[in-house]
């Protein structure tokens, strides 16, 4: 993992990023590409729910939101 | 004269009942897939002196069959060969909706395709071109917001001209080439 | 406006050189298979199994056996140095290039999107500190509707059937010379009683389903997900479990149907299961009546720590069902759109109050009313005595009879009484009727006031059906504000139900050899915990299916069983 590169979950408020890689086992993997969540895609950490989890991302302009346990499976690289 | 079946298909919250329940008004029978414990809704519409059954699938973001309602949507697209698919999209988030445009493609489905919520597409500031999307994909586009009831006379047109241009409608099924 | 343009051939998405060329060699391979060729587009069927798809493989290599599998491997093999393990994001990612280029012909963007009327809502409704308060409120109003605002219209539809319907139905058979005949009594105690027993959950659901629309069409129900989703992934459930919770307190019924919120089966099934032991509103009559009787100046701390334990027992028994039936199946990912807000449409809020309302109808009548004919026919049968069929005193009947057979199942609990086993038969229908029936086996006068109306005709009937309309609405829209939070309700008043309590109180003491008190709490915990009612079994094998619905029962009354167990021997064991 390169400087930048952090995991989803990790982002601030607001934050910038771009999808690198995603991991977890096959089926969540193409259920997250099926929702957007390319390699080379803008994503940014809009909302984090009252309890602290889940999030909430902006990706191909629409919002998504995912638990933290899934989102750090994402790596995404800061803007 | 051979039965005309429509499926609609799209991603959850487009507005695809809204769509659904506006071609095919009170006419309509709620049940289950078989064996399946997933609503299965179907409808009739006339068009002119046809009648046509509209199947209205699970809403799904991909055919790629994880789960239940994407299976059901998948085997009924590639299996039982609708005559076409309305595939009903939100304009307001095109390109994550064109993805499973993508997919009904490959999986040869014959597309209508209803940009619905262009309201909302609108208030947003996103200038839609239909005609654009028409000739890359080879299929018709109308443009629509089904709660307002804008767009449906222009759906229902198109779907006449598709059932009555080439007599039988569509292209044989693949069932009945191999019988 | 419509862009049509006929004749031109669908444009497929172009992969890139090296995958067309093995989809092409796939295609070749495949087509030589016929059973293949005739079910599926094969272009088609090759990118499925490129992207690795385990069912569709499956059902190829069944089909076309070993060349099939050869194939593919070696298709796999040549585009391994391209792309590695990630041949499927390939696949995913160069179809979204596709996409990507329609979308720009489709669509020009501004070049600073608006802050939407959306997105403000979003921020109030998901904030950090307003969310939790704002998505309680929601569940508050919601529970309301389906308890306090359809009661009304549930008294209204239950007095039109015990009163002028069943009136109409004497009148009918005494014309045709069958008045007091066994006939008359299948009629009325069986059939009508039957229907209205599906019936009077009509006004229920209809204010389920209209909350459900608008929660569902406004876009709302993905954000009270998103802020319950950390609590109730705890307990291994999915954020959308909490309204079928919230609900199940009003009835167990429009709890299992509000499961259908849910995405994943899992979800919908384990939370199905759960909702029953949230304590229903027809179970407080029974709490209310035994705590009279037995703990008249706890009665309070009682009932609300049935309603503890009710949330209690069903965390535990989550977490038993995830360690044992649902051990291979993990929670769904919470992989969940937050749609854009909309204006539900009053069209669209209808339609599905009442296509979800007539397919409850549909599936729970003929369940029901089968349930009702026998529990009739029980009743109807003497088997001592010289009392006539359907003319037979309760104690002489087959339901009585039956009670007494399966009493001994209830007497490690304390409660091993032909009557109370009686209550628990009769509650299994349904809950309402719990404290009439211990008013008929203990033999005390009717407790439900025996209605010998005056005499009506068929016009001041239906006067009366119309005035009761009116005035459930009325009384509907004056617990409307009590829904924000202002009560307007007066309290009930209490019935005097002495002779009753004395017969309620020797029975217990009876039955658990002179702990009546501790009987009598494990017989509220036994009502608690075991099925709330038929219909709640009507509507589980409607939803889950039959197999679900038995795991439910049974389940239920061994959970019920034991609890009811662990409280009487265990309070036994502690010297009370």
């Amino acid at each position: 993992m390169s400087v930048s590169e952090v995991t989803l979950d990790q982002l601030a408020r607001n934050q910038n990023a771009v999808v690198r890689r995603i991991g977890g086992d096959r089926e969540f993997r193409r259920r997250l590409l099926a929702m957007g969540l390319v390699p080379g895609e803008q994503v940014i950490l809009t909302a984090v729910a009252p309890l602290g989890d889940p999030i909430e991302v902006t990706v191909k302009g629409y919002r998504l939101s995912l638990r933290k346990e899934e989102a750090r499976l994402v790596v995404v690289e800061r803007a | 004269m051979r039965e005309v079946t429509i499926a609609l298909a799209g991603n959850p919250n487009v507005g695809k009942s809204t769509v659904f329940n506006a071609l095919t008004g009170m006419h309509q029978h709620v049940g289950n897939w078989p064996g399946k414990t997933v609503e299965r809704k179907e409808g009739r519409l006339i068009l002119g002196d046809r009648q046509i059954t509209v199947v209205d699938l699970p809403g799904t973001y991909s055919l790629a069959a994880r789960s239940l309602e994407e299976q059901i949507a998948r085997d009924f697209i590639v299996r039982e060969r609708p005559d076409a698919v309305v595939n009903v999209l939100d304009a307001a988030n095109l390109e994550r909706n064109l993805y499973l445009t993508a997919q009904l493609l490959e999986a040869e489905a014959r597309l209508v395709l209803a940009l619905n919520m262009a309201d909302v597409a609108a208030a947003r500031g996103l200038r839609l071109n239909p005609e654009a999307l028409a000739a890359a994909l080879g299929a018709p586009v109308v443009v629509m917001s089904a709660s307002k009831g804008q767009g449906l006379a222009e759906l229902k047109a198109t779907l006449r001209d598709l059932v009555t241009a080439s007599g039988r409608g569509v292209r044989p099924s693949l069932k009945e080439v191999a019988q | 406006m419509t862009a049509v343009t006929l004749a031109s051939p669908g444009a497929a998405v172009r992969y890139a050189p090296p995958i067309e060329t093995e989809l092409e060699r796939l295609v070749a391979a495949l087509g030589a298979i016929p059973a293949l060729a005739e079910r599926y587009p094969l272009r088609w069927l090759a990118v499925q199994l490129l992207e690795g798809d385990e069912h569709l493989l499956a059902e190829a290599e069944g089909l076309g056996g070993p060349a099939v599998t050869a194939a593919l491997a070696a298709s796999r093999e040549r585009l391994a140095p391209h792309y590695g393990e990630d041949l499927d994001v390939a696949l995913v990612d160069q179809r979204y290039r596709f996409v990507h280029t329609l979308a720009r012909q489709a669509l020009t963007r501004p070049a600073a999107p608006p802050l939407t009327l959306s997105d403000r809502i979003d921020r109030v409704v998901t904030h950090r500190w307003l969310g939790i308060p704002i998505f309680l409120a929601l569940m508050w109003v919601v529970f309301k509707l389906t308890t306090d605002v359809a009661a009304p219209f549930v008294d209204w539809v239950d007095a039109t059937l015990s009163g002028p319907v069943s009136g109409w139905a004497t009148a009918l058979l005494g014309a045709a010379g069958l008045g007091g005949s066994w006939l008359e009594s299948l009629l009325v105690d069986g059939v009508i009683a039957g229907v209205g027993g599906v019936l009077v959950f009509v006004p229920v659901l209809l204010a389920l389903y209209f909350a459900l629309a608008l929660l569902e069409d406004s876009g709302y129900m993905a954000r009270a997900a998103f802020v319950m989703d950390r609590l109730m992934h705890a307990l291994g459930l999915h954020g959308k479990s909490f309204l079928p919770m919230v609900v199940g307190f009003g009835c167990s019924v429009p709890a299992i149907y509000a499961t259908r919120t849910l995405d994943s089966r899992r979800d919908r099934i384990l939370t199905g299961l759960l909702v029953p032991f949230m304590s229903c509103s027809a179970r407080l009559p029974v709490y209310v009546l035994i705590a009279a009787i037995f703990f008249p100046a706890q009665a309070g701390l009682v009932i609300f720590g049935l309603y503890l334990t009710g949330i209690v027992v069903a965390i535990v028994i989550g977490m038993l069902l995830r360690r044992t039936l649902f051990r291979n199946q993990p929670p769904a990912p919470f992989v969940l759109e937050l749609p854009p807000y909309r204006l539900p449409t009053p069209r669209g809020v209808w339609r599905q109050m009442w296509e979800r309302t007539a397919a409850f109808l549909r599936k729970a009548t003929t369940i029901i009313l089968a349930t009702s004919i026998v529990v009739w026919l029980l009743l109807a049968l003497p088997v001592r005595g010289g009392g006539r069929f359907a003319d037979t005193p309760v104690e002489q009947s087959a339901f009585a009879a039956l009670s007494g057979a399966v009493a001994p199942v209830f007497a490690p609990l304390g409660f091993g009484g032909w009557e109370t086993s009686g209550a628990l038969l009769t509650g299994f229908v349904a809950k309402e009727v719990v404290v009439s029936t211990l008013g008929q086996t203990y033999a005390v006068a009717e407790l439900e006031e025996a209605a010998e109306a005056a005499p009506t005709n068929f016009g001041e009937d239906l006067l009366g059906i119309a005035g009761g309309l009116v005035s459930a609405t009325g009384d509907a829209l004056q617990v409307l504000p009590g829904v924000i939070g202002i009560t307007l309700e007066t309290p009930e008043e209490e019935t005097a139900l002495e002779g009753l309590a004395a017969a309620v109180r020797a029975g217990f003491e009876a039955s658990s050899g002179g702990h009546g008190a501790l009987a009598a709490l494990a017989f509220l915990v036994f009502v608690l915990l075991y099925t709330p009612c038929m219909t709640a079994v009507a509507a589980a094998r409607h939803e889950f299916g039959s197999r679900w619905m038995w795991v439910s029962i049974v389940g239920q009354f061994v959970v019920a069983w034991l609890a009811a167990l662990l409280v009487f021997q265990g309070g036994r064991l502690l010297g009370w």
